[in-house]
C-alpha cells in the first residue's frame, strides 16, 4: 500500500468520510456523477498524501480541503464545457435550494476571483464556515483570510449577493 | 459569525470526534447532524458508494506496494543523528554489556555498549517507549549487540505483519553509519514492534513464519535465553521487541 495507508486503513476512512465528501461535492457540482467522481479523485488524494492526512490535527480539515480543490478544479474544467446541472437525485443534496444559490453565485464569483480567493469563497459560502475555520482548512494566518474574505465580501456585494446564501446550521 | 456550529464540527462529530456542548443545548444544531446523518446513511447505501469503494481500493492494490506497517507514514531525514550513532556504535561484543540509557542526545563518541533491544523514542519529549498519541513522531532505535544485519516488523492485533526497516524491503537490512535515523508518525492502534539481528540476512517470509511461534517468547527483557538465542533462528541471532500502545490524539 503506497503513503502507508492499509487496505483497512483506507476502507475505514472511506467509510467515514466519503458520504460528506459527497454532500460537499454535489452541492458544488450538482451532477451525482460528478460528484462520485470528486469522490473517487479526493480518495486517491488522500492515499497520496496520507502522512500529510496523518499529521493533521484535524484531520476533518484536510477532507474539506481537499474536496474544495478537486471539485472547483471540476467546476473550472465543466466550465470551459459548459456543462448543465441536473435535477437533484433523492440524496444529491441537504439544502437543495440555499445549494443551489450559492453554487450560481459561486460560479459567478469564480469569473472574478483567484484559486484561493475561490476557495475561501467557497468555505465560506457554500459550507458557512467561521475565519478561524478557514484558517484551520486551508492552513493560512486568521488575517490573511480575514483579508480575503473581506475582498471577497466587496466582490460579493457588487455582484448581488443573494440573502441568507451562506450553507451550514446557521 | 453564526450562532450555529458549522457543517465542519458537525461532520467531526459523526465522524466520531468530540460533541462540543453547543449541541446538548441546541435544537437547530442537533436538527441539523440528525440531516446529515440521515444524508450519509442515505448516501452510504447507493450502489455508487460502493463502486467507488472498490475503485478507490483497487487504486490502492495497483500502486506500487510499500510493505511498511501501518502506523507508518514516511522516512523523515535525520534530525536524530545521535540515533544514528546507537545504530552503528552499539556493534560492540555481547559480553560484559550493560543496558544503554535511552534518552538522546548520545554523543556520537560514545562507545555505548548494550544487548539487543528496539525502542520507540518520542521526538516531542524524547520518552522512551511512552504510551504514543496519534500523530507522535517517534525514532526507532536499534541495538544490534554487535550484529550486522536487522530485520524490524511490526504486528497488529489481527497477526497482520508489515516490514518497517528496512523499509519496503524483503529481507534484513545492513546496520550502517550512512543511514538516516528511522523515524515514524504513528497511528491508533496497538502494535508489536520486533527486531530480528543477525549475521547474515534474513528473509521477511522467514521472520513472517517465526514471529507467530516464537515471538511471544522474548518478553522484552534483553538479558533472556529467548531474546539472546531464539529458538528456530540461526546461530548467533538475537530477537527484541517492544508493545506499542497509541492512543487516540490529544
Amino acid at each position: 500500500m503506497s503513503q502507508g495507508l492499509s487496505a483497512t486503513e483506507l476502507q475505514e476512512l472511506y467509510d467515514r468520510y466519503a458520504p460528506g465528501m459527497y454532500r460537499r461535492a454535489f452541492a458544488l457540482l450538482q451532477r451525482e456523477a460528478d460528484a462520485w467522481d470528486a469522490v473517487q479523485e479526493a480518495c486517491i488524494r488522500l492515499l497520496q498524501s496520507a502522512a500529510e492526512f496523518r499529521r493533521e490535527a484535524r484531520p476533518m480539515t484536510f477532507i474539506y480541503r481537499v474536496t474544495t480543490n478537486v471539485c472547483l478544479n471540476m467546476l473550472r474544467s465543466r466550465a470551459l464545457r459548459d456543462v448543465a446541472p441536473e435535477a437533484d437525485g433523492p440524496e444529491g443534496t441537504v439544502d437543495a435550494l440555499a445549494s443551489t444559490e450559492c453554487r450560481d453565485f459561486l460560479v459567478k464569483l469564480a469569473r472574478e476571483l483567484d484559486e484561493r480567493g475561490l476557495t475561501v469563497a467557497t468555505l465560506y459560502y457554500l459550507d458557512g464556515l467561521s475565519q478561524e475555520e478557514i484558517a484551520q482548512v486551508l492552513g493560512l494566518s486568521r488575517k490573511t483570510i480575514v483579508r480575503e474574505v473581506q475582498r471577497i465580501s466587496v466582490l460579493a456585494r457588487a455582484l448581488g449577493e443573494p440573502r441568507g446564501v451562506r450553507g451550514g446550521a446557521g | 459569525m453564526s450562532e450555529h456550529l458549522s457543517d465542519l464540527v458537525l461532520d467531526e462529530v459523526m465522524a466520531g470526534g468530540p460533541q462540543p456542548p453547543h449541541l446538548e443545548s441546541c435544537d437547530t444544531c442537533n436538527a441539523r447532524v440528525t440531516r446529515l446523518r440521515a444524508h450519509a446513511d442515505g448516501v452510504r447505501a447507493r450502489p455508487d458508494f460502493s463502486r467507488v469503494r472498490a475503485h478507490v481500493l483497487s487504486e490502492a492494490a495497483r500502486r506500487p506496494s510499500r510493505p511498511a506497517a501501518s502506523w507508518f507514514s514516511g522516512w523523515l531525514l535525520v534530525p536524530a543523528l545521535a540515533t544514528v550513532a546507537m545504530v552503528v556504535l552499539l556493534r560492540g561484543p555481547l559480553s560484559g554489556d550493560t543496558p544503554a540509557t535511552g534518552t538522546l542526545p548520545v554523543k556520537p563518541v560514545l562507545r555505548v555498549k548494550g544487548p539487543p533491544g528496539v525502542e520507540l523514542l518520542r521526538l516531542l519529549d524524547g520518552q522512551v517507549n511512552p504510551v504514543l498519541r496519534e500523530g507522535d513522531e517517534v525514532a526507532l532505535r536499534l541495538r544490534s549487540g554487535g550484529r550486522r544485519y536487522a530485520l524490524v516488523i511490526s504486528v497488529d492485533v489481527e497477526g497482520q505483519v508489515e516490514a518497517l526497516w528496512p523499509s519496503g524491503a524483503a529481507r534484513s537490512g545492513e546496520l550502517d553509519a550512512e543511514q538516516p535515523a528511522p523515524l515514524f508518525q504513528v497511528t491508533r492502534g496497538d502494535f508489536a514492534v520486533h527486531a530480528i539481528y543477525s549475521e547474515s540476512p534474513l528473509s521477511l517470509d522467514e521472520v513472517r513464519d517465526w514471529v507467530p511461534m516464537h515471538g511471544s517468547e522474548c518478553s522484552g527483557a534483553p538479558s533472556e535465553a529467548a531474546c539472546q538465542e531464539p529458538a528456530g533462528l540461526p546461530s548467533g541471532a538475537a530477537h527484541a521487541t517492544v508493545s506499542l500502545q497509541v492512543e487516540a490524539p490529544r
